[in-house]
């Protein structure tokens, strides 16, 4: 948790009235600059191509939906083979069937490994949690090639196993390190508490120490969403027949033959997820990452 | 006697047994290709299943080490490293350090700083190419409009400019990230500490943040700086989606080279052996970092 500090007198900053103005007005300047693009992005779906290429800064002088709906039904020309099968639905399905099922997998079988590793005295912790952390150094490009040799033999090619294993495989090592840095904090009474109630280890982690851990847990999973749902390179090479939205919306081109603002809106649409699902949770967000790195 | 000795067995059994799943999804998906890497690197492989699959030792790592492009493409990801990280890391402390001065709303700037974060590589490029696109982008709209259309570009085709303008669109989405970690930091330090600087004297908010705040981040700054490196590294899905490397390799990054050759070219091995360059790089430097990090704890 982050802690706020208290308001004492002695606290309130001694920078002056005016020293104070500068600092809200350059935060607020930065804070336009990180926003407009995404606000450009969804005022720019709703003008018509004429009023894009006129002027790109002006507010739209109409409610123009067609290009949200051309977005939605996937007509941008340009688009990947035939365009009714790749629309954004079915992206947003791809993405959802990827991204959901390695989340799940994800949180039991890091947990499991992280608890492991946090209360248990065996012959090998020290050397599997260092295993983890070298886990890290190792970049998806270095084995990109590899991956897509060994799943041409298992024909495991545009199958949904196959992306999911992978993204698994990958986020496994970043999760169990936050994991045993926070079952470490866990309190022993707990689980003493339920062994002497006759509980077996499994039993105990399965009914004891996961609900009580939900919100961490939750917290590494959702940055472990965003991770997934965003990932390209696995995504394209390996499941090309089935795209993701990122691998989808890299076909969006806005060229002199194509209509920008089609694409534009698909963008926005594409984004929405996203940003909903970052503007719910974007605290679990940030504590997860930072509490991690800081204990580390 | 027979219960209590299986159950004995069980519990040295269990901790294994609950590491088991995360070490095979590991090995068989992360150390097995990369071993098979090291591999693959060492024979002349062109099409999957071929059937005449020549040895040919280091051939491949010479041929990279000797080709030019490696290295202007090597330059690329140190020019898209350096100054994405500094960029990054400085923005990110800076916007910290403001929103630790007892900020009304800070929250609310952290939630609008952090969103580019969030957002997929692909749509910030496929945005950020529509800014710079020659004649309706957003960018060269302005430069005509305020009347300085010579310095209008063809930004992301032009050889100079691509590479710069992909690290601007980096800094500009990933400098909420670098933040959110020093801001995490800074509240963490006990109001105490600045009390007392201030009662021995030191009065001015940029003098506390110079002699007390930085140097008590410092750890939380390398380990940042570590991240940023790394993975700036290894970046690929915003130069591919904005100029796929172009023009010619002017913005390409070993990422890049390495899914040309193998998806493209169909050279395997040869795509096998940047894999393994890339690994041993990042490898290196993330030994260098944690043997710095072990020396500065005990300095």
């Amino acid at each position: 948790m982050i802690t706020t500090r208290k308001r004492t007198p002695s606290n309130r900053s001694l920078m002056k009235v005016g020293s104070r103005l500068v600092l809200y007005a350059l935060l607020s300047i930065w804070a336009v600059i990180q926003l407009y693009p995404i606000f450009w992005m969804f005022m720019t779906g709703f003008k018509t191509e004429k009023e894009f290429t006129l002027d790109p800064l002006s507010l739209p002088g109409q409610v123009y939906l067609d290009n949200w709906v051309f977005a939605w039904q996937g007509g941008i020309a340009g688009a990947i083979g035939d365009k009714s099968q790749y629309t954004i639905p079915v992206f947003f399905r791809n993405s959802s069937i990827v991204t959901i099922p390695s989340l799940a997998a994800l949180v039991l079988i890091t947990s499991l490994a992280a608890y492991a590793i946090a209360r248990y005295r065996f012959i090998g912790r020290t050397i599997a949690f260092g295993f983890f952390i070298a886990m890290l150094a190792v970049p998806m490009n270095s084995v990109i090639i590899s991956v897509f040799i060994l799943y041409a033999k298992l024909k495991l090619l545009n199958n949904f196993l196959g992306i999911i294993f992978i993204h698994i495989a990958f986020n496994i090592a970043f999760a169990v390190i936050l994991l045993v840095a926070y079952f470490k904090t866990f309190p022993q009474e707990l689980i003493d508490a339920a062994t002497i109630d006759g509980c077996g280890d499994f039993r105990v982690f399965s009914r004891i120490v996961m609900p009580i851990s939900k919100g961490t847990i939750s917290a590494v999973a959702i940055v472990d969403f965003i991770i997934i749902w965003n990932e390209l390179l696995f995504a394209s090479v390996l499941n090309p027949k089935l795209p993701t939205l990122t691998v989808g919306a890299l076909r969006w081109e806005g060229q002199h033959r194509t209509l920008w603002t089609p694409m534009i809106a698909s963008l926005a649409l594409a984004a929405i997820p996203t940003i909903v699902f970052y503007l719910v949770f974007h605290r679990n967000i940030i504590k997860g990452i930072t509490t991690g790195a800081i204990k580390s | 006697m027979r219960g209590l000795h299986r159950q004995l067995l069980a519990r040295r059994v269990i901790p294994y047994l609950f590491l088991l799943p995360a070490l095979v999804f590991v090995c068989s998906f992360v150390i097995y290709p990369v071993l098979h890497a090291f591999n693959t690197s060492l024979y002349s492989l062109s099409v999957i299943g071929q059937k005449t699959v020549k040895f040919v030792g280091l051939a491949n790592f010479a041929r990279l080490l000797s080709d030019s492009s490696t290295y202007s493409i090597l330059l690329n990801n140190v020019k898209y490293s350096a100054f994405v990280t500094v960029g990054t890391v400085l923005i990110g402390l800076i916007l910290a350090l403001f929103l630790d001065q007892e900020v009304h709303g800070w929250r609310v700037f952290r939630v609008i700083f952090y969103l580019p974060v969030v957002l997929a590589a692909v749509l910030v490029a496929k945005l950020w190419g529509a800014f710079y696109e020659p004649h309706f982008g957003l960018f060269n709209y302005i430069l005509r409009l305020i009347g300085l259309p010579n310095l209008a570009k063809v930004w992301l085709g032009n050889d100079n400019t691509a590479l710069g303008c992909i690290i601007v669109i980096s800094i500009w989405q990933y400098s909420g990230y670098t933040m959110v970690f020093f801001l995490a930091a800074l509240q963490s330090i006990p109001l105490e500490l600045v009390e007392a600087a201030r009662i021995d004297g030191l009065n001015s908010t940029l003098g506390i943040a110079r002699y007390i705040k930085v140097p008590l981040i410092v750890p939380v700054i390398t380990i940042v700086v570590m991240l940023q490196i790394i993975g700036t590294f290894k970046i690929y899905d915003i130069i591919w989606a904005t100029t796929k490397g172009g023009p010619g390799t002017s913005s390409s990054v070993l990422s890049i080279l390495l899914y040309k050759e193998a998806f493209m070219r169909n050279n395997f091995g040869y795509a096998e052996a940047v894999a393994v360059f890339m690994f041993l790089i990042i490898f290196l430097i993330s030994i260098t970092y944690l043997n710095i990090a072990k020396f500065g704890k005990e300095v």
